[in-house]
């Protein structure tokens, strides 16, 4: 569905003849049905890469094709559903006048734009809000109309940028179960965010920008992260004293909940003995996701 | 699902066109019809006479307000964003908002005329005026759109080029005539001359400038083609 090649973007300032490279040489393939996360720290070239594959830049280097089509080809045939991560609409459009106006952008004809539009108030809770004009919204809303107006369109390719910026834990929650009804065999999504936690959830695979460059892949078959020590928080119930009575573990914190570093046999059989011993396991879990310690080897230029 | 000349958005973009610069229009209108019947009377008013007289003095900045920040302020604002992730051709989109305004734009005269019967009590449209309106707005309506799609400040460059064209034509014309650089700046420059009120021009020279004013336009539209609407990643 999406294939980059060689793919670079330089920024070039005319005055004073500045150039920031934004994307460096990425090539990438990513095909119908799949969820993708694209994550990376500030400055990465995120939102670039989804500028062109929206077609609203052009590539310096390298080709990008949408459907084989180059992308603004394609969009002016499909659509995008498109969530940009500044949310920008004209401010005096109230809310229903922008899912109505855009709606009939998106080419949907009378019968079936009022039920796409009643559908995406509903997902979204806009309906207190329908009749408040867009600079009366607060940023959440902003973000929920936001994204109700990506779901107005049908299409088959779906790019989110920083979708749960500014949302309440409720409709991140909503946000989630809505991208699980969206995925469809012959839908590509595309999710670009800093919450790792997030695409972890969301995504099939994550690619991990750095500097322009991609760095890794994160997650299916080109999943590469294995067999590298990662930090688990332990908790027990009282205060049993356990700093010397784990081999091949590194302790450290304090009494009650412990970090504890090490290969998880060697962690399993620590927590076996402590539980032998009759100590109470409350919880158990890796300090960092395996995303996160991707994404910090990614970003700190380590393995 | 493809729509790539959004004819049903048209409706949106005449409300739009309506309520800002058709407003400023219908002002003009009442005013214009207000100042004529607190007028003393007795003095010899036509309908054409009137409506000539005004549009004269008031197009010039109208095309301004219709035309200015046409595309520009979208991709300013990053609206573009949601408009033109659907179906949309850009070119045609703005074809059809610049289309709209000259509705609208032309709509004045008639109004205009409604505003002075007031007064003359004799209801007449002279489709001089009219043509004279829809040559301004192809020539300085077309320059702003063409501006509109390269930078920021359109209506205040397209208001510059007019008053330069302006002082040159005066100069040409009443003077010893131009020479070197100015003269060809003034060949180059839009001949909005060709759409004053004040002179009938000929024949030749008006479908001269209508041609140079679909040119500016069609070479916007090519501009919004070939360009890249973003100028960032966020913006």
């Amino acid at each position: 569905m999406i294939e980059l090649s060689g793919v670079s973007k330089t920024y070039r300032s005319l005055i004073r003849q500045r150039t920031v490279r934004a994307l460096d040489d990425l090539t990438l393939s990513i095909g119908r049905g799949e969820v993708v996360g694209i994550a990376g720290p500030n400055g990465a070239g995120k939102s670039t890469l989804i500028s062109l594959l929206v077609g609203f830049l052009h590539p310096t280097a390298g080709s990008v094709r949408v459907g084989g089509l180059p992308p603004r080809a394609w969009v002016e045939r499909h659509g995008v559903s498109y969530l940009t991560e500044l949310v920008a609409l004209p401010p005096r459009w109230t809310v229903d006048e922008t899912l109505t106006r855009l709606a009939t952008l998106s080419g949907l004809g009378g019968g079936e734009r009022q039920p796409r539009i009643e559908r995406a108030v509903a997902l979204l809770g806009l309906e207190e809000h329908r009749r408040k004009q867009v600079r009366q919204l607060s940023k959440g809303n902003l973000q929920r109309l936001g994204i109700a107006q990506a779901l107005l369109d049908d299409s088959d390719l779906v790019i989110l940028d920083e979708p749960t910026h500014g949302l309440d834990p409720v409709y991140t929650q909503r946000f989630r179960d809505i991208v699980a009804e969206l995925r469809r065999p012959e839908r590509t999504i595309l999710i670009a965010s800093h919450n790792l936690d997030e695409l972890e959830r969301l995504t099939d695979r994550v690619a991990i920008l750095s500097g322009g460059r991609l760095q890794r892949i994160v997650g299916g078959a080109a999943d590469v992260a294995h067999g590298h020590p990662v930090a688990y928080r332990l908790v027990v119930a009282g205060d049993p004293a356990i700093g010397d009575g784990f081999p091949g573990v590194r302790v450290a914190g304090r009494p009650g909940e412990w970090r504890l570093e090490g290969d998880l046999p060697a962690l399993n059989a620590a927590i076996a003995g402590l539980i032998e011993s009759g100590t109470l396991v409350t919880a158990f879990y890796p300090e960092e996701s395996r995303l996160e310690v991707e994404f910090r080897r990614a970003v700190e230029g380590t393995e | 699902m493809s729509s790539r000349f959004p004819f049903a958005y048209a409706p949106w973009e005449l409300r739009d066109a309506a309520r800002g610069p058709g407003l400023i229009v219908l002002a003009i209108a009442v005013l214009v019809g207000f100042i004529l019947t607190r007028m003393p009377g007795g003095q010899p008013f036509t309908t054409d006479g009137v409506v000539r007289a005004v549009a004269q003095q008031s197009l010039f900045p109208l095309v301004l307000v219709v035309a200015a920040g046409m595309v520009g302020r979208d991709l300013n604002e990053g609206y573009y964003r949601a408009y033109f992730s659907r179906p949309v051709s850009p070119p045609l989109f703005y074809l059809q908002r610049w289309v709209v305004g000259g509705i609208v734009l032309l709509l004045y005269i008639p109004l205009l005329a409604a505003a002075v019967t007031v007064r003359t009590r004799d209801f007449h449209v002279d489709g001089a005026i009219v043509g004279r309106a829809a040559l301004l707005y192809l020539l300085l309506g077309g320059t702003v759109l063409f501006l509109s799609t390269l930078i920021r400040r359109d209506w205040i460059v397209a208001a510059a080029l007019y008053v330069l064209e302006t002082i040159l034509h005066t100069v040409h014309t009443q003077g010893g005539g131009l020479r070197g650089m100015s003269r060809a700046i003034y060949a180059a420059l839009p001949p909005f001359h060709a759409a004053s009120l004040e002179r009938p021009p000929a024949e030749g020279e008006i479908w001269a400038a209508a041609a140079y004013g679909v040119a500016l336009v069609l070479a916007g539209l090519a501009v919004l083609r070939w360009r890249a609407l973003g100028s960032g990643g966020r913006a």
